[in-house]
């Protein structure tokens, strides 16, 4: 009775499209305003620009956004080395053993997830401050090393959930100890995992805001999202440059997204949900 | 005997999962965590609990006050007014990422040409850092000739200040939320929805159920479940959202949009009053775990 | 090669025995298989060995050396898994190589090895091929070359034939008996097909609720079944078992009053026993010959070279297999003969022989 005639196939896809393009409205226009400049994004108000210019990309040399770009590259990276080391490991030891701690550990990490970072953050800055970390990438790539680790460590145990039990059975027979089972049989099969779990642990870390707000104070120090907020304050009238960082600013993100995105299909998300 | 009343395919994942008793190896697995979880979480914890009963700031240590901290935050006007924004913008932000969620849903799951591209398109809004969002929609809302105001204009209203009018930066702060949210919502429900049995469908339409009794009496059960666990984490990610009422008006205009986690903050790095902005924190830990309790319970209760 | 000994071996998960004290004496160069239905606790016992799986109580012995607390790797076993476990990112002579490499053998000793067992099984030509790329035999092949190279003192196989399809377990079956006759190793096999059991072990052991039933060779299992899970689980199709009573030395009269004359049985105490007759060790004779009784044909499904006959008997039903093409048809009186001796008594209540 209910044959989904192309017809109505292709309805529905035009009318996904219209949803889509409202949907995502906002970021179109401002990756769109980004090549007017900032007195024509002001006079013509309209959504095409309608004078293609490089004005402010060019504009933005004259900023710290490079400064800026690579204070998150090392945060980014030095937090994924860190959070993926360890949750690798942790999620490895989650997948293939059951025992009292281990089911405790599940849990709390589970329940982590769920604490205000302030609760950590005020004290952890009275703590960095007399160490010197106060404007120090250090500061930062630990604390989102930990803030990321559930997730990243759920993703990789999920990861090993995958890999049969019986190839490490059979090293166990061959001549392995337990961890030698892993570095030598599983890890080199866990490429793929490993390579999605890190992209998504710099994911996270490259679009976070507040932590690095409170550690990273000074424009030396500071990562992408606390820099371009603090031009946006002082500058608040300079659209296009603004723009034009932010369109920039997105840019990695979306890059890294594309070659995740298919595994934040249904089993990612739902199964996260029940951790 | 045991072994006969036990389902063999079961016996045997479950004697799977026992084989290793070993507790070496996990627990050298599990250390590199444990001691991260430890040094940046437990001890700061523990420290944070610590201050919140002194007077000190971020330059030097305080003495100890007993409960004057959390006294003056719980007789306070600003910790009523944070706490209820909280609430106000967490339930908004289920509701509306829940409905909107839905709907996409429910839409996603029928069959059309680019149906995965419009399912990564769809992403986009909670991909994007949350600075980026911000800096969007705010151009979108600026001033009096911004689109959102062209729009109004059209239907012949006057211009809105969004960012310095209060009820409108309330709303503005909201559907902000549910627009960076929803995606996630969307994807939940959408395995969900994927994962009910298409033959009860099938049951149901031989039964010549209407497709909204369908939905009613097949979708609306078979959801109601991971619905409750969302609606819990989304909770809880709504209280815990520094960044968007932070970056949109930082926690204006005149508070407005300042709930406890900004006003934690301001009480820290504002103020400079470490103890208030710890007890802030840890009323906010306390108010967020009876959330999760309540939730919890509805959720055993199906 | 090496002796292997089971004594009073427990296992029991928090509060879940599933193996209840299970004796078992592997000689040197036997091959042995463990047979039994799905959660029996064959495979857990092989693990077991193995040292995949703790042992709660009771010892195991390798070569009379306890290996109770041994890790895999020091128990000098080799085992081919029912889904192969070959590494996916190796090829199959560095499959073979790994536990050799791990012992740090010299190169030479290491090809040499691999070589010889790669000649065996017939694999030369698929050394540098991955796991990937070979049929679901030729991967079976793999995993025991992988066990070979190890020259254990044990091989183990846990239902290693069960992934693949019928003509191919039949083959396979012939090539794993002539490669124990070639290399007299001392194998423990485990699988819940009795036709593998009955045609490649040397022993037996039927096990059933973490017990052992009955241990010995293929034919003693079959002519004298310690009790009725035996004699039902051996022998396809399964034997017939019809209620009654002995009435007298030699007379069977079952509870549906049909009489059976089976001489070489003793009159017993026991009024509740079963009679226990295999398909094939009945013989369609004429009306009226002495000691036959009479019954209904209900289906008969031929086979080409045999035929099954579903009769029924007064109230019971029996089955019958004949090594030839009858001219039966459903609804057809027949007059039925056991072969003689080869009737069996069985106590209705113990299950054990009454014999």
């Amino acid at each position: 009775m209910n044959e989904t005639t192309p017809l109505k196939r292709w309805s529905l896809s035009a009318l996904m499209l219209v949803i889509v393009a409202f949907l995502n409205m906002p970021i179109i226009l401002m990756v769109l305003n980004s090549f007017q400049t900032t007195e024509q994004m002001l006079l013509s108000r309209s959504v095409i620009p309608a004078v293609f210019s490089l004005e402010n990309y060019r504009g933005l040399t004259q900023t710290p956004f490079f400064q800026y770009f690579q204070n998150s590259v090392i945060v980014s990276l030095g937090a994924t080395v860190v959070s993926v080391s360890a949750a690798v490991l942790g999620g490895y030891a989650l997948s293939r053993y059951r025992n009292g701690l281990l089911q405790g550990y599940s849990t709390s990490l589970f329940a982590v997830q769920m604490f205000p970072v302030i609760l950590a953050l005020i004290p952890l800055f009275l703590i960095f401050q007399p160490l010197g970390l106060i404007n120090n990438p250090l500061s930062v790539i630990i604390v989102y090393a930990v803030v990321n680790l559930p997730f990243i460590t759920w993703m990789a145990r999920s990861y090993f959930d995958t890999i049969p039990r019986e190839l490490e059975e059979a090293a166990l027979i061959d001549g392995c100890g337990p961890i030698e089972a892993f570095l030598r049989i599983v890890l080199p099969l866990s490429g793929p995992g490993i390579a999605a779990t890190s992209i998504f642990a710099f994911l996270f870390s490259y679009n976070e805001f507040f932590v690095a707000n409170v550690f990273l104070r000074t424009t030396n120090a500071m990562t992408l999202p606390v820099g371009i907020r603090m031009f946006m304050d002082q500058f608040s009238t300079d659209w296009g440059s603004l723009m034009a960082a932010a369109t920039l600013m997105m840019l990695p993100t979306l890059v890294l997204f594309m070659f995740v995105q298919k595994f934040i299909a249904h089993g990612a998300v739902a199964g996260g949900v029940k951790g | 005997m045991a072994l006969d009343q036990v389902e063999a395919g079961t016996w045997r994942t479950r004697a799977r999962q026992m084989a290793t008793p070993e507790f070496v190896t996990p627990a050298i697995l599990l250390t590199p965590s444990i001691l991260l979880l430890m040094l940046v979480i437990a001890y700061p914890m523990v420290q944070g609990f610590y201050f919140s009963f002194t007077n000190g700031s971020l330059m030097k240590a305080g003495r100890l006050v007993g409960i004057d901290n959390y006294v003056k935050l719980l007789t306070s006007p600003a910790f009523y007014h944070s706490l209820q924004f909280s609430l106000v913008f967490a339930f908004f932000n289920v509701v509306g990422c829940y409905l909107l969620g839905l709907g996409l849903a429910l839409l996603m799951q029928k069959d059309m040409p680019g149906r995965a591209v419009f399912r990564v398109l769809l992403l986009l809004p909670w991909i994007v850092p949350s600075l980026v969002s911000i800096v969007a929609w705010r151009w979108m809302v600026a001033d009096d000739k911004a689109l959102f105001n062209q729009i109004v204009a059209v239907f012949g209203g006057s211009p809105i200040y969004f960012l310095s009018d209060s009820s409108w930066a309330i709303t503005l702060v909201i559907i902000i939320k549910i627009w960076r949210s929803f995606p996630f919502m969307m994807l939940s429900l959408l395995a969900a929805l994927q994962s009910i049995d298409r033959s009860l469908y099938e049951a149901a339409a031989i039964d010549s159920a209407t497709k909204w009794q369908s939905f009613c009496n097949v979708t609306v059960p078979q959801i109601k479940n991971i619905s409750i666990v969302l609606g819990l984490l989304m909770t809880v990610w709504s209280v815990n959202d520094f960044d968007t009422p932070w970056l949109l008006t930082q926690g204006g205009p005149a508070n407005a949009t300042e709930n406890l986690i900004v006003l934690a903050y301001r009480y820290t790095f504002a103020r400079n009053d470490v103890g208030m902005g710890a007890a802030t924190s840890f009323v906010t830990l306390f108010i967020l775990m009876v959330l999760v309790f309540f939730l919890l319970r509805l959720q055993r209760r199906n | 090669m090496a002796s292997l000994s089971i004594q009073s071996v427990k296992k029991s998960y928090g509060a879940l025995q599933v193996l209840h004290g299970v004796d078992i004496d592997v000689k040197d160069g036997e091959f042995v298989i463990l047979v039994g239905p799905s959660g029996c606790g064959k495979s857990t016992l092989l693990r077991m060995i193995a040292g995949l799986e703790s042992i709660t109580g009771g010892t195991m012995r390798i070569d009379q050396k306890v290996v109770n607390n041994l890790a895999p790797k020091d128990r000098d076993i080799a085992m081919v898994f029912q889904s192969y476990a070959l590494y996916p990112h190796m090829t199959v002579a560095e499959n073979m190589a790994f536990s050799l490499k791990l012992k740090r053998k010299p190169r030479s000793e290491i090809d040499a090895a691999v070589n010889k067992a790669a000649e065996i099984l017939a694999l030369t030509e698929l050394l540098d091929r991955t796991p990937k790329q070979l049929s679901g035999g030729q991967r079976q092949r793999v995993a025991m070359g992988r066990a070979i190279v190890r020259d254990p003192a044990v091989f183990l196989f846990d239902e290693p034939l069960s992934n693949l399809d019928a003509k191919l377990r039949v083959q396979m079956r012939s090539e794993i008996k002539e490669l124990h006759q070639r290399l007299r190793t001392t194998i423990v096999y485990v699988t819940h097909d009795q036709v593998e059991a009955m045609t490649m072990a040397d022993r037996i052991v039927v096990m059933n609720g973490g017990k052992v039933e009955q241990i010995g060779p293929p034919l003693e299992l079959y002519d004298k079944p310690a009790n009725l899970f035996v004699a039902s689980f051996i022998g396809s199709p399964g034997m017939n078992l019809i209620k009654g009573s002995m009435t007298g030395p030699g007379v069977f009269v079952s509870d549906t009053g049909t009489r059976i004359d089976v001489p070489h049985l003793p009159a017993t105490r026991h009024h509740n026993v079963l009679l226990g007759l295999r398909p094939e060790h009945l013989e369609i004779v004429t009306s009226g010959t002495p000691g036959s009784f009479s019954g209904k044909v209900a289906v008969t499904e031929p086979t080409g070279s045999e035929t099954q006959v579903n009769f029924r008997i007064a109230g019971d039903e029996l089955v019958g297999m004949f090594h030839e093409r009858l001219q039966v048809s459903p609804g057809d009186t027949v007059h039925l003969k056991p072969f003689s001796n080869r009737a069996l008594l069985f106590d209705a209540e113990t299950g054990n022989r009454a014999d």
